[in-house]
């Protein structure tokens, strides 16, 4: 049997973990178990990019019995699509750590908790048992949770329970619906399993559309898709700084990733049969929360909503059943991690030295900090979609792709995009441009803050120039997908 | 067969500057270092232009395609299900041509930035954003597909956008940035759709690509004047419009004078504006395909050049008057791609280019000296006010001599650059096949116009008596050499320019023709496009503008040094007309409130009118509903969230256990 390197990558944050609360009286020590344990998964999945698949697209599978009276295994798998979503995760647990390097409140717990979190967010992505799935899905939300409602600013109670409510009411709606297809399996077979390769094969008859719809939702909420958004503005301007990072970089694209590796494949026909009603709630929510990020005086509301508009075009990717435009929806989801996430950082930057979140307040910065300003105005305009920078890459494909098969509603995401312009213009204009406010003076990036930008820069500009290698991988999981969904011509 | 795998050398320069001067700019701190390195990257590339360019000359073959790593075939970008793109290069007459105009005007331009921008405090990023966007802009023209295109069509608007906003304290310039690239966003939207529609349209007959040699081979495949052909071009054509200032999407450009002036010349004048036309020139073999997308473009061409001619007649800033200019001659330049005269609209490009930038950087040296003057006086007046100038002839001799070449240039006298190709373009529009006479008689009033503000702004700046406050007046210096060689330089090309393109009629040779022939010839001989005639008519129509021209020139003469008392008591007499026009026929306060205020509209609705009241009263309701429960029922439960996680996870279970069993 081969060495089980997915149960490893989920155990070394849950190592990290352990070893912060057990020397939790030492800070400084936890702060190098929790960068030694993300930078691990990170190599680890740089080096699984030289892995070739199988037939049937998985580059790695692991199986072990599990919970034997209900049927449950222990089963994790990975394809192209989680090699790209852990390989993201393990680079933003980095740079999550590194920006939050002088935690001064609780830090052994803040960093145990933020490892655990990357455990679940792994999970996730690695699972194929739909029992395992659910227990990793509600194993993001709890440390999610003491994130924001311990180390969070402002009404971080009220932005925390809102957070639980929306996405607890969301899994118990995947929970019902993972039960009765569990059930309805068992009834028809005989074998009591939640195997995701079993359950596909289920007929599920009227029940179809129901079940369809518990998992949608549960995923659709953690997206987020109009109207299930307004807990993400809340969380994450309240949020700790990796907090935000996780929630938009990772979080989020675990509920795209859902839609991919369960609802599409568990119910083809439903799903086809949907793509429009999804394309429509993308581009509703493409251009409301783009123009509710247009109004926004708080910056780190500005951008929780600019992300919500982003995912906009990945779910119109998703929707638009193509090729092109698949591969360019999971693409996306990888720059906008990095930009996305890379703002965040920005935010929380911004606000260690001026102390605000205004834009009324701010202005002026690029003579006060010009490498800050400098790195402010790349991720800015990356994340407008810039040519050559990382989003332009994902969205160009969603568009091209998409334009094949709903012209209408692709050419309408393109006026979204000068809408995207608008706010983050504005924004840049609030914070870099402008007279500085009187009698303040700002510091520039510390050596540490430049390096982690640097990187997520690095990264930026790859997916932009050269994405052909984060493409490839894709190219199989999406075909075999595609043929479920009839979306191969 | 030559070697032309080297091309990638030409925007790397520049490339390479830009990102030494944003680096180190700030510690460098010598002005001297930071100017010769910045000049040098764009004059580097400028010598390898002109080596690819003659050997072009000298190349019986015209069309060669590279890739960053030579060969074709390497260099992927992206490469998804049959969408293949690569960072490929493409070098025929046109983008040669582009070139050329490109390093060789940019050069001038980074060497009078030199003197021009001396002591300002952020100098280094002034000259890494032009390095930078000299490399987008040959980005752009090099392009062998539409997507390495585009990185340039969007680089130029980034870099368009960081120097209209290089005064960054001031509000105006962060609006006027904004403005630029926002407008731009709009017409990029119509790039965009046409490029998909293009390429699925080509995709349903078996060939995916965005070559643009694969376009233009292939595009036979499409119904010729057709539909689809038809919105494809119109959609390129929004994106025109939107790049190179056309009606509908001029309105930035004005604006965009907030910008240092060497950016006015080298940007929004010489270079960036012209990308729309490049790109119709570059697309011809389509936009023939469309006779209905030409004549709009013909249409729009001529509007707009008679419309912004009209707005200039009554500016009193001396770059806004040069800034409504060039959309008017801009104007031209589509006037004559609408008319299916590609090589009079590309050399138009290139002696405007030449008359233009010598015009912006003149203005430039006035406003030096105007500053300069002000500045030692303690004053605070306007430097760009014509009405504040006056008699400068005397006192900046250089600059008034080269200005006076190219105003007379731009007024299409004949012997100077700009006559030859705006009579090229006047005669095609009234005898191409898809011209017509309407379009040259607005074409040739266009012209009075063009004469009359112009020569309005020579006499208001140089004759007459200095009206400049009288503390001030006499610290009006010349500028220094940075800024006069490339005057002179420029004045020379923008009167022996037109001379590569001296029609058969009146003796020449027509280089720039033959030399573009390569290009535009296929699609001309396909779809018969070609303009007819008799010599006489062509001689007549020819001496009607030259007329029209001096009759302009006059006017200008008769009401701003002879009686100059007259204009007051002209803009006394039409009130209405005036105000219509200096308020630029109010279309900027149009647009704000169509659209600006209508997206704020939408903002308020989304946000205050839905997801506050509506979706979160939902989810409070929910939350104050629990928290009571949870009150009532608290001696039963830890009060833990996790434990309520729990409580309603295997609740779940039992319900549907009992439920469906």
């Amino acid at each position: 049997m081969a060495f089980p390197y997915l149960t490893l990558l989920i155990a070394l944050p849950l190592i990290g973990t352990a070893f912060c609360l057990l020397f939790r009286r030492q800070p400084d020590e936890c702060r190098w178990f929790a960068l030694g344990s993300t930078l691990a998964v990170l190599v680890i999945s740089c080096w699984m990019f030289s892995l070739d698949p199988d037939s049937n697209g998985w580059l790695l599978r692991e199986d072990f019995p599990w919970i034997p009276s209900l049927g449950a295994r222990f089963t994790l798998a990975m394809d192209g699509i989680s090699l790209l979503m852990v390989a993201l995760t393990g680079f933003l647990q980095v740079i999550a750590v590194a920006i939050s390097w002088h935690q001064k409140k609780h830090p052994a717990l803040f960093y145990a908790l933020l490892l655990l979190l990357e455990s679940g967010i792994l999970g996730v992505f690695l699972v194929t048992d739909l029992l395992l799935f659910y227990l990793f899905w509600e194993m993001m939300l709890i440390p999610m949770l003491f994130l924001i409602g311990i180390w969070g600013h402002g009404e971080r109670i009220y932005a925390a329970v809102k957070f639980f409510l929306f996405t607890l009411g969301g899994s118990l709606l995947m929970l019902l619906a993972i039960i009765g297809l569990y059930l309805l399996h068992g009834q028809q077979s005989g074998d009591y399993t939640f195997a995701l390769d079993a359950l596909r094969q289920t007929d599920c008859g009227a029940w179809e559309a129901w079940l369809y719809a518990g998992f949608m939702i549960g995923f659709l909420v953690k997206v987020p898709v109009v109207p299930l958004h307004t807990w993400l503005p809340d969380a994450h301007t309240v949020a700790p700084a990796a907090g935000s990072l996780d929630l938009a970089g990772l979080l989020l694209k675990t509920g795209v990733f859902g839609i991919l590796r369960f609802a599409f494949p568990l119910f083809p026909a439903t799903a086809a049969a949907s793509l429009p009603l999804i394309a429509g709630l993308a581009l509703v929510g493409l251009f409301w929360t783009a123009w509710c990020a247009y109004l926004q005086t708080d910056i780190k509301r500005l951008i929780a909503y600019s992300s919500v508009s982003h995912l906009g075009v990945v779910m119109l990717g998703l929707a638009a059943n193509d090729e092109i435009a698949l591969q360019g929806a999971i693409l996306l989801m990888v720059c906008h991690g990095l930009t996305t996430g890379a703002m965040f950082a920005m935010v929380s930057m911004l606000r260690r030295r001026t102390g605000t979140r205004n834009l009324a307040e701010l202005g002026g910065m690029w003579n006060e900090a010009p490498v800050f300003s400098c790195f402010f105005l790349f991720f800015a305009v990356a994340s407008l979609g810039l040519p050559g920078l990382a989003n332009f890459s994902g969205e160009i494909l969603v568009f091209v792709g998409a334009f094949r098969t709903m012209p209408v509603f692709a050419a309408l995401a393109v006026v979204g995009v000068v809408f995207a312009a608008a706010y983050i213009l504005r924004l840049v204009q609030g914070v870099l441009w402008g007279e500085r406010p009187p009698g303040r003076s700002w510091p520039d990036l510390t050596w540490r803050e430049g390096i982690t930008l640097g990187l997520l820069a690095i990264g930026t500009l790859w997916l932009g120039l050269y994405p052909a290698p984060f493409l490839e991988p894709l190219q199989q999981p999406v075909r075999l997908l595609l043929t479920a969904t009839g979306g191969l011509p | 067969m030559q070697d032309y795998s080297l091309l990638w050398l030409i925007p790397f320069f520049p490339l390479v500057g830009s990102i030494i001067n944003g680096l180190f700019g700030k510690k460098i701190r010598n002005e001297a270092l930071i100017g010769t390195i910045g000049t040098a990257a764009i004059g580097a590339s400028f010598v390898v232009s002109c080596t690819y360019f003659f050997k072009l000359l000298g190349d019986a073959e015209k069309i060669h395609e590279t890739t960053i790593f030579g060969a074709m075939g390497s260099g992927t970008w992206m490469n998804v299900g049959q969408l293949q793109i690569d960072w490929g290069f493409l070098l025929d007459p046109l983008s040669a041509l582009m070139i050329m105009v490109v390093t060789g005007v940019g050069s001038l331009i980074h060497l009078y930035s030199i003197g021009y921008m001396h002591g300002e405090e952020g100098f280094y990023r002034f000259f890494s954003y032009l390095n930078l966007f000299c490399f987008s802009m040959l980005m752009l023209v090099l392009g062998n597909n539409a997507m390495v295109m585009f990185i340039g069509w969007e680089g130029v608007g980034l870099c368009s956008y960081l120097l209209i906003g290089y005064y960054f304290e001031k509000k105006s310039a962060g609006d006027a940035a904004k403005k630029a690239f926002v407008v731009n966003r709009v017409g990029d939207f119509g790039f965009l759709i046409g490029l998909f529609l293009l390429f699925w349209s080509l995709g349903q007959k078996g060939v995916r690509t965005i070559r643009f040699t694969e376009i233009a081979a292939n595009a036979h495949l499409l119904e010729n004047g057709g539909t689809i052909v038809t919105i494809v071009t119109l959609c390129f054509f929004l994106g025109a419009t939107g790049k190179s200032a056309q009606i509908p999407l001029y309105t930035w450009l004005p604006d965009a004078m907030e910008g240092p002036t060497p950016v006015s010349a080298l940007i929004h004048a010489a270079t960036m504006v012209t990308a729309g036309v490049y790109m119709i020139g570059r697309m011809n073999g389509l936009f023939a395909m469309a006779p209905d997308t030409m004549m709009v473009i013909a249409i729009v061409g001529a509007a707009t050049a008679i419309f912004a001619a009209s707005i200039g007649l009554a500016q009193n800033d001396i770059k806004r008057v040069l800034a409504y200019s060039t959309v008017s001659q801009l104007g031209y330049m589509f006037l004559a791609m609408g008319v299916g005269a590609f090589t009079a609209g590309i050399f138009h490009l290139m002696t405007h280019a030449f008359f233009k930038a010598c015009l912006f950087l003149g203005s430039g040296s006035v406003i030096h000296g105007m500053h300069h003057a002000y500045h030692h006086a303690h004053l605070h007046d306007d430097p760009q006010d014509m009405r504040n100038m006056g008699g400068l002839r005397k006192k900046m001799p250089i600059t008034f001599i080269t200005f006076l070449v190219s105003t007379i240039a731009i007024a299409g006298i004949p012997g100077f650059s700009g006559f030859f190709s705006k009579d090229e373009i006047l005669w095609w529009s009234f005898g191409s096949t898809r011209g017509g006479w309407i379009l040259w008689v607005v074409g040739a009033i266009a012209a009075g116009m063009t004469a009359f503000y112009m020569f309005r702004l020579v006499f208001m700046t140089f004759f007459g008596e200095q009206k400049t406050d009288p503390r001030a007046k006499d610290h009006i210096p010349e500028s220094g050499l940075t800024i006069t060689i490339p005057l002179m330089v420029l004045g020379a090309l923008a009167v022996i320019g037109g001379y590569i393109g001296v029609p058969a009629i009146l003796g020449g040779a027509n280089h720039i023709h033959h030399f573009l022939e390569p290009v535009f010839g296929q699609a001309q001989k396909l779809h018969a496009i070609e303009a007819h005639g008799s010599h006489a008519t062509e001689y007549g129509l020819m001496g009607i503008s030259v007329g029209i021209a001096v009759i302009g020139i006059f006017g200008a003469w008769f009401m701003y040094v002879k009686n100059p008392e007259m204009p007051k008591q002209l803009v006394a007499k039409f009130k209405w007309l005036h105000t219509a026009i200096f308020n630029k026929w109010f279309v900027d306060e149009l647009y704000d409130a169509m659209f600006v205020n209508a997206t704020k509209r939408a903002g308020r609705i989304c946000w205050k009118g839905f997801d506050l009241p509506i979706i979160d009263g939902i989810v409070n309701g929910v939350g104050w509903l629990v928290r009571g429960f949870s009150a009532a029922l608290r001696y039963t439960q830890s009060g833990q969230i996790h434990s309520y996680a729990m409580a309603m996870v295997i609740g779940a279970v039992i319900i549907v256990a009992a439920y469906v069993l």
